[in-house]
């Protein structure tokens, strides 16, 4: 039996907006092993990042956990029964000592992570001084060590310049650093690789993939491109709508979808290896308006397999094999079938 | 052979950059010596990474800048050396352009209808009633409500503003339309939305395209022929297909190795060709060849003089190392 | 095909009693994949709800509308004129008669005051006015010309700028006389740079964003895409700028008036009343409350307003 690094239990949040609330992350649990790579893929607005952000307690002013746990380690780092004024206190300490020292974070956009008025190199120590009571030094030449192993040239010159004077990929190599530099046992990537060019996206990729794996370390891609997942992770979940509605290997979910959305996920990527322009199969319409989600598949008026009973009642979930389960009507209509 | 629609010549552009007040003037070679044509209801694709050139390459054709040299022939007339834009206008119905951005294309204070709408009250066609019912139809074209026709931009989703946006520019019937990175900014399931609608409009109406992405599958998906761009350069023009599997230039076979392949066995059995460094700046580009500094079979012809495109088999290549 | 439904008995059992009729596919047609869930609401009602969910810039407008109401109708209905003297009341204590006292003339000091509102409210909103009108042209050309234009433009605006507008009041005094046009004209010979140097920032950076340039690509005019593109999105602050231009005016009147180079006698506006009742600060000090209340109630009212639509028209506050 594998070791769960982290798991999700029935995981709900919202926001609260003036039109109402939306329900970003509805009812979503999985876990990740140590030394596991796992994929979560989805469109804006499925609640990939959310979820995320509510495992690291970074959640917007209007956000809130409303239910679910969150165990890292067996221990609840879930923000869900936080309220008063004393129990924030307390969990916002609670969650620095995790942040960065056991976790760390990759984000989307390198330049809003860094602090523009800021050296890189200040930035850089600042997370060692911390966690690890490290000397200024001692902190600078791991700084420099981890920089020189992301492939950053002259890292000594570089550490003492500031963010703007890096291109793209090399301020997403420093962040890659940083969030490397205390040795986390898991590090959660949100889409690291979106905001940059194929090329700089391809060293990106190869350098999460070698660096965690020498340590050891657990990896969580959320990526709305299924391209990226491929070559990187060994367990993928697609999410849609703020629900889970497949989770496999990844063979399992690029060889043998079951989900209608996977499949026309898969159908509307183009593999360039394929000569034949066919059409690509799209998804008609639109991703779900959260504000008023229906009580059954938020994929339902998008999906063209789509029966009554989809937009009545949430799916029960199919299981295909161990790591192969689904949630989805079509595999239940049989089922009802058979012993009606 | 079908007849050229679009023909650039040794097209140029720069800009003059000044750092300060007191500063130097420096020239920015944004677009230097670009030539192709394109066929009547084709589509020629544009690949490169970003800060190649390849978006002020588009906003030159359709005149937002003016271009610095050469020539650009639309429909067997000279454009690039019109100098007022009233003269220029009779061009603009056949010319358009999608954007890449949705949520910075469309006016935020201006509803659905008044924005399909505008490109015709512009050019003066059709009556106030016939442009409504226009405005409906191309609603229905791009595949959205036409009940949503008084809603604002903001209350609708990155790809169905990407299609109001495709539906303000059909509404003048355009021959040709460049479309700097349209998908670019949209989810993948979107992405396949847009280019069914292109493709479906191209064979309906016979438009050509300039397809511009960074993203070389979805270009191959959509182009006949393509060119690669690097530093404001074309490095390797020709068909699509041919270029994808037999890359000639070093720095077609780099990015075409990078490009993730959605299917794991083909992805981790495949080798990539790492590039090395970051991309120069454009103010100050390497003497020859501009790929050299990257470049693993960099020799010393490339640093002494500049490549030009060359005629090899059925394609061109920029590449002393090539032919 | 090998699958199992992870369910618990309860569940399956509820899954059997489901009528077939639920797993019929549903049309085409009854698909809705395009549906917006929010109400569709322009940007102006928008704005109105948030800015009324303020409760001071709510107070603010009250207010406003009461200082509105007395300057239109508060001398018809007080029984005097502004410029009637009577000698047997002078310096009166405020009174039924006189409900904020006469002055020494034996005036009615609610008659003046609620004219100097007139005279006030006339001369911060046509000032406030006429610098929207030229600052939005002149910012509006200069920004979306740019280059040497916009060069000229601005440095000519420096210069205006640089010369304090008590200047411009007193030698526009000399030539045109004292009275409330020639404040007028001082006051917005110069006030309007702000705006002007505003809208000019605003125009630049919108005229780099891709809907001026697919306007530009649809063959709009210069003149169309400079007002109904880039005018209209800058609305926003220009409203901002505009409600901090009334209590600037305003006050700037008051502050002419009061060191003699504005409204001349028996006109009446806040600040030549305020400088009336000086000589008499020591004896009958309730006389110079009166024009000092007005002119800070009526600026307090205008920058809760002026507060308010800053946090309702910023668009990172939605």
């Amino acid at each position: 039996m594998e070791e769960k690094l982290l798991e999700i239990k029935h995981l709900c949040t919202e926001f609260s907006s003036k039109n109402g609330t939306v329900k970003a992350v509805r009812d979503v649990s999985w876990s990740i092993n140590k030394g596991e790579v796992l994929g979560i893929v989805g469109e804006s607005g499925s609640g990939k990042s959310v979820s995320m952000l509510s495992i690291m307690g970074l959640l917007a002013d209007n956000g809130q956990v409303t239910s679910g746990e969150i165990l890292f380690e067996g221990k609840d780092i879930s923000s869900a029964n936080v309220h008063t004024k004393k129990e924030i206190r307390a969990y916002d300490k609670m969650m620095q000592g995790i942040r960065c020292k056991e976790i760390g974070m990759i984000f989307q956009d390198p330049m809003t992570f860094l602090n523009p008025v800021l050296r890189v190199g200040t930035q850089m120590v600042m997370p060692l001084m911390h966690h690890f009571g490290m000397s200024r030094k001692e902190a600078k030449a791991k700084a420099i060590e981890m920089m020189t192993k992301v492939g950053i040239p002259s890292p000594e010159r570089r550490f003492r310049q500031y963010p703007h004077e890096f291109s793209g990929g090399m301020r997403q190599r420093i962040i890659i650093a940083i969030a490397l530099c205390c040795n986390p046992k898991l590090v959660i990537a949100d889409e690291p690789t979106t905001a940059l060019d194929v090329t700089i996206q391809a060293q990106v990729l190869d350098l999460i993939r070698d660096l965690t794996s020498e340590h050891n370390t657990s990896v969580i891609m959320i990526t709305h491109d299924l391209g990226v997942v491929a070559s990187l992770c060994s367990k993928i979940i697609i999410m849609y709508g703020g629900k889970i509605v497949e989770c496999g290997t990844e063979r399992e979910i690029f060889y043998e979808p079951k989900h209608p959305y996977t499949k026309g996920l898969l159908g509307s990527i183009n593999n360039p290896e394929d000569d034949d322009d066919t059409k690509l199969q799209s998804i008609p319409g639109s991703p779900p308006d959260l504000l008023a989600p229906c009580p059954g598949c938020p994929f339902v008026d998008r999906c063209e397999n789509a029966m009554y009973i989809c937009r009545e009642k949430p799916p029960l979930t199919t299981v295909f094999s161990e790591t192969h389960q689904c949630n989805c009507w079509l595999y239940q209509k049989k089922e009802a079938e058979q012993n009606g | 052979m079908a007849e050229n629609i679009l023909e650039v010549n040794n097209l140029c552009k720069y800009f003059d950059v000044t750092s300060g007040a007191f500063a130097p003037k420096q020239v920015l070679k944004a677009v230097d010596n670009v030539s192709f044509s394109v066929q009547k209801g084709e589509t020629f694709g544009v690949v490169g990474e970003s800060g190649c050139g390849k978006t002020t390459l588009g906003r030159t054709i359709v005149r937002l800048y003016s271009p610095t040299s050469g020539s650009i022939r639309f429909k067997g007339e000279e454009i690039a050396s019109v100098k007022r834009e009233k003269d220029f206008m009779k061009h603009r119905k056949s010319l358009q352009m999608i954007f890449q951005d949705p949520y910075a294309s469309l006016n935020p204070r201006m509803t659905v209808g008044e924005i399909i709408g505008e490109p015709m009250t512009i050019h003066r066609m059709y009556s106030a009633s016939e442009r409504r019912d226009r405005v409906v139809d191309l609603l229905k074209t791009v595949g959205l409500n036409p009940d949503h026709i008084s809603r604002f931009p903001h209350e609708f989703s990155g790809g169905q503003r990407q299609r109001i946006g495709i539906a303000r520019t059909l509404a003048l019937d355009p021959e040709f339309i460049i479309c700097d990175e349209p998908i670019s900014a949209l989810d993948v399931s979107i992405q396949a939305q847009i280019i069914n609608l292109l493709e479906q409009l191209q064979q309906e109406r016979g438009i050509s395209y300039i397809f511009i992405a960074h993203d070389i599958s979805m270009v191959k998906h959509i182009s006949q022929s393509i060119g690669v761009m690097y530093l404001g350069n074309i490095v390797e023009t020709g068909n699509c297909n041919e270029i994808y599997h037999n890359p000639m230039h070093p720095y077609t076979q780099a990015l075409l190795s990078a490009v993730p392949i959605p299917d794991p066995d083909v992805a981790k059995s495949k080798s990539r060709i790492h590039l090395t460094g970051e991309l120069p700046s454009p103010l100050n580009p390497p003497s020859g060849c501009p790929f050299r500094t990257r470049c693993p079979h960099a020799k010393e012809i490339c640093s002494e003089c500049k490549p030009e495109l060359k005629q090899v088999g059925g394609r061109k290549v920029a590449c002393h190392l090539v032919g | 095909m090998n699958y199992t439904v992870k369910a618990t008995a309860e569940e399956l059992s509820e899954l059997e009693a489901l009528s077939p009729d639920l797993f019929r596919k549903i049309p085409e047609e009854e698909k809705n994949s395009e549906f917006i869930a929010s109400e569709s609401t322009t940007y102006f009602a928008d704005v109105w709800r948030r800015l009324t969910s303020n409760k001071l810039t709510v107070v603010g407008m009250v207010i406003l509308l009461l200082v509105l109401l007395l300057a239109i109708f508060g001398p018809m209905f007080s029984g005097y004129t502004y410029d009637q003297q009577d000698f047997t009341t002078r310096n009166a204590m405020p009174s039924m008669q006189h409900i904020f006292g006469t002055d020494k003339f034996g005036r009615d000091i609610f008659t003046r005051v609620a004219y100097g509102a007139r005279i006030s409210m006339t001369i911060g909103f046509s000032a406030a006015a006429i610098n929207l009108i030229i600052g939005i042209i002149y910012g509006g050309i200069a920004g979306y010309t740019g280059g040497r234009t916009d060069l000229l433009m601005m440095r000519f605006v420096d210069i205006l700028y640089a010369i304090p507008s008590t200047m411009y009041v007193i030698l526009i005094m000399v030539v045109l006389g004292a009275n409330m046009y020639s404040v007028l004209a001082g006051i917005c010979i110069s006030s309007w740079v702000g705006m002007a140097r505003m809208v000019r920032s605003q125009v630049l950076t919108l005229k780099q964003q891709e809907f001026a340039m697919a306007a530009k690509v649809l063959g709009a005019s210069r003149s169309r895409i400079l007002f109904k593109h880039l005018i209209v999105n800058s609305m926003g602050p220009i409203i901002v700028n505009f409600t901090f231009m009334v209590p600037s005016a305003i006050f700037t009147e008051a502050y002419l008036s009061f060191i003699g180079v504005g409204i001349s006698a028996p006109m009446a506006s806040w600040g030549t009343l305020a400088q009336d009742a000086r000589p008499l600060l020591d004896s009958y000090p309730i006389q110079m409350v009166w024009p000092v209340a007005a002119i800070c109630i009526t600026m307090f009212a205008l920058n809760f307003v002026g507060d308010g639509l800053t946090d309702a028209l910023d668009p990172k506050k939605r």
